[in-house]
């Protein structure tokens, strides 16, 4: 009969997963999101989250409309996902924001929309070299 | 033959009334539905149209699910947003040229719409 003691340590050390394991999937994620960013949020957000798309510059400026969010900004990183969650599910109408941000919950999965919210999440972190000022900025600010 | 002036005041309402009327029937409308991600004109799949000055395209979501269509070209930029099944919005193009239309929630979606 195996060492009762031996078969206990061998079922902790399966049962534990690798310490550094944590950190590849944090950078997984983030990349995921990051392709998904530049598919669907970037022309408004812009491809360095500043806020700085191709729909602010031609279009949104012009019509003095709310602009989108700059996910430079550190209030990000301090979002709950699920809220991130809810306004890319639903589209900004739903959650008194702008009526231009369009719902990506039936085009995108619930793995999908997680891995933007950990991008948006991170994209201070990641992207504040690139933030720059921009005027009428708070007003997207929720 | 002489007209007298109430004949005259007639003859001219009506032309006038003709001629509006042409115009209006001039100014026609093209239906674009949005289906499997596609957009659809009269059955056909579609990536290009060519619409006279001044037509109305009234874009028509077939599909169950949130379509949105939007332009940034020179000649119109607008963003109509996002609308539902059975929803449709419209848009006037009143001059000639080139507009690309797009989706924002496909990003696969886009169409160029040639005004002449």
């Amino acid at each position: 009969m195996p060492n009762p003691r031996i078969l206990i340590l061998a079922l902790l050390l399966s049962a534990t997963p690798p310490i550094a394991s944590a950190q590849p999937d944090a950078e997984a994620q983030f990349k995921r999101g990051e392709k998904l960013f530049a598919a669907y949020c970037a022309r408004c957000h812009g491809k360095n989250a500043d806020a700085e798309g191709r729909m602010v510059k031609r279009l949104y400026r012009k019509l003095k409309t709310q602009l989108p969010n700059n996910f430079t900004l550190g209030i990000y990183a301090n979002r709950p996902a699920e809220y991130l969650h809810k306004i890319i599910t639903n589209g900004g109408e739903n959650h008194s924001m702008s009526k231009y941000m369009p719902p990506f919950g039936e085009e995108l999965s619930t793995e999908n929309i997680d891995d933007l919210a950990h991008f948006i999440k991170k994209a201070p972190e990641k992207y504040a070299r690139h933030a720059a000022p921009q005027p009428g900025q708070e007003k997207s600010i929720t | 033959m002489h007209k007298s002036p109430q004949q005259k005041r007639l003859r001219t309402a009506f032309i006038a009334t003709a001629l509006f009327t042409a115009g209006a029937v001039q100014a026609g409308e093209v239906i674009v539905d949005q289906h499997n991600k596609t957009f659809i004109v009269e059955g056909n799949k579609v990536e290009a149209i060519t619409i006279n000055v001044g037509d109305t395209v009234r874009f028509r979501n077939d599909d169950p699910f949130f379509h949105n269509i939007f332009s940034l070209s020179d000649l119109k930029t607008f963003d109509l947003g996002s609308f539902p099944k059975g929803q449709s919005k419209t848009v006037t193009f009143d001059k000639a040229g080139m507009v690309e239309v797009e989706c924002a929630i496909h990003p696969e979606m886009f169409m160029e719409v040639t005004i002449k």
